[in-house]
């Protein structure tokens, strides 16, 4: 199943990627190019909503920790939220589920980024 | 089924054999789909589990010659699959048969229809008997090639398609789809049609209905593997497989392919890759062999340090270790030039 990437911008320099579909061997490669070009300079938080993606595999995982260290280098943050249970298992697996982020809603979601938001703009 | 009137059926019989069909109608009209509709029709109330091919293609053309229209002329196929792996396969108005079996193919003689005259009840079929082997796949394949083709092509289509399904060993109905692409790609094609089986015997010493096997041919082609993924899928959902050791089951197919792939194969060896299943009470036995080069993953490589920065993490290498935190046994092997890895995954009670 290709993967397939809704965007959008919900605040200032922030980008909420949602998932949707496999993050494998293939589309890993394809979520990196598609990640490489999202990240300018004047971004400071990006999302990646993953309770679409039915499955991932070890080159998914790693296309999320690269993007992770990218993020990290330039004073930025990254959130997982909301896994799938596969993808859950997966980091679990991996020891990394304190990089995974649950939100009941929408409106958590919102004070999470606020908070977020007033972090970075103070570094 | 398009416009065109193509169509394929399968009807199992008694004693594990299996009747399939193919069909297909020269006409653009809708007649010419109804039709071929009405030669599956006749064969599925009409024809008991007992019934040979010859006498289905004759209830065939006894219902449809006599009505249909002399500007009309349809095509088809009934083959017979018997447990033996024994295939007999009958010709009705002007199909071609191609059998591929360790990049041989052999093309069957068939009678030809002129283009205005119904077939004859009495049309006598030419018998297509022989004996699979495991792996062997067979392409049918109904459509005038030539017509298909369209001006100026090839005067011999037929060689054309030979040789292109003998340009790569024969490994998979999907590949074998795969390879006949530029076929289908020659300027002025019409739609062609063709219905691919593959021959794939369970292993004798085990029950038929928790055991399967499954040849896998990728070679450097990863965008494969999701076609595995769902293939594999389906074929555990039906045997009442568990979602979660589904994608368990998944992932450590993804992984060990991939690997595989990257580092086992070489672009003068493609990967040819014997997948062995095995659903018993507690366990999905899972066997993998390859002929890539020789290595043992439990001795070659060394589990990721999981307490690492994203510096390492970004590197990757989890995916052996995915498959061992996921499986309840793992063994390899170096056998007969192959590398086989048997892995077992504990099943859910009451799976």
């Amino acid at each position: 199943m290709p993967l397939k990437i809704q965007n959008d911008s919900p605040r200032p320099h922030t980008v909420r990627l949602t998932l949707q579909g496999h993050l494998d061997t293939q589309s890993a490669l394809d979520l990196d190019e598609y990640l490489d070009q999202q990240i300018s300079p004047d971004l400071l938080i990006l999302t990646l909503d993953l309770s679409k993606v039915g499955f991932i595999s070890s080159m998914g995982l790693r296309s999320l920790f690269r993007i992770r260290k990218i993020m990290t280098a330039r004073n930025g943050k990254v959130c997982f939220v909301n896994p799938s249970p596969q993808v859950a298992k997966v980091f679990e697996t991996v020891k990394s589920q304190n990089l995974l982020s649950v939100f009941q809603d929408e409106k958590e979601f919102d004070a999470y980024l606020a908070y977020l938001q007033k972090q970075v703009v103070t570094k | 089924m398009n416009s065109n009137g193509e169509l394929h059926d399968f009807l199992p019989l008694d004693g594990g054999r299996l009747l399939f069909g193919i069909a297909e109608s020269d006409s653009a009209e809708a007649p010419g789909a109804v039709l071929v509709a009405r030669s599956f029709a006749v064969v599925r109330p009409g024809i008991g589990p007992t019934c040979s091919p010859d006498e289905v293609l004759e209830a065939v053309c006894r219902d449809l010659c006599p009505s249909q229209p002399n500007h009309l002329c349809i095509t088809v196929f009934y083959g017979g699959l018997g447990a033996d792996a024994r295939m007999q396969g009958y010709n009705g108005m002007g199909h071609r048969l191609r059998r591929r079996n360790t990049g041989h193919v052999a093309r069957c003689p068939s009678t030809h229809c002129a283009a205005n005259v119904p077939a004859a009840p009495e049309l006598s079929p030419l018998p297509v008997d022989f004996k699979l082997q495991p792996g062997d796949v067979v392409v049918l394949n109904v459509d005038d090639l030539v017509r298909s083709l369209g001006a100026g092509a090839d005067e011999s289509p037929d060689a054309h398609l030979i040789s292109l399904l003998q340009a790569r060993p024969p490994v998979s109905p999907e590949q074998a789809i795969q390879d006949l692409h530029p076929f289908l790609r020659e300027p002025g094609t019409d739609d062609l049609t063709f219905l691919v089986i593959q021959h794939q015997p369970v292993h004798p010493l085990l029950p038929e209905e928790t055991a399967w096997q499954w040849r896998v041919a990728i070679g450097s082609d990863l965008s494969r593997l999701s076609h595995v993924r769902q293939r594999l899928t389906k074929i555990l959902e039906k045997k009442g497989v568990g979602m979660e050791t589904i994608q368990d089951t998944q992932l450590i197919v993804e992984e060990l392919l991939a690997n595989t792939i990257r580092y086992g194969c070489t672009a003068a060896s493609p990967c040819r890759i014997d997948m062995h299943f095995r659903v018993t009470p507690d366990h999905l036995e899972m066997c993998f062999e390859d002929n890539g080069l020789p290595f043992n993953p439990l001795a070659e490589i060394a589990p990721p340090d999981l307490d690492a920065d994203d510096e390492s993490r970004a590197m990757g290498g989890f995916g052996f270790f995915l498959v061992c935190e996921l499986a309840e046994r793992i063994d390899y092997v170096h056998r007969d030039g192959k590398n086989v890895l048997t892995v077992a995954l504990a099943l859910p009670p009451n799976t």
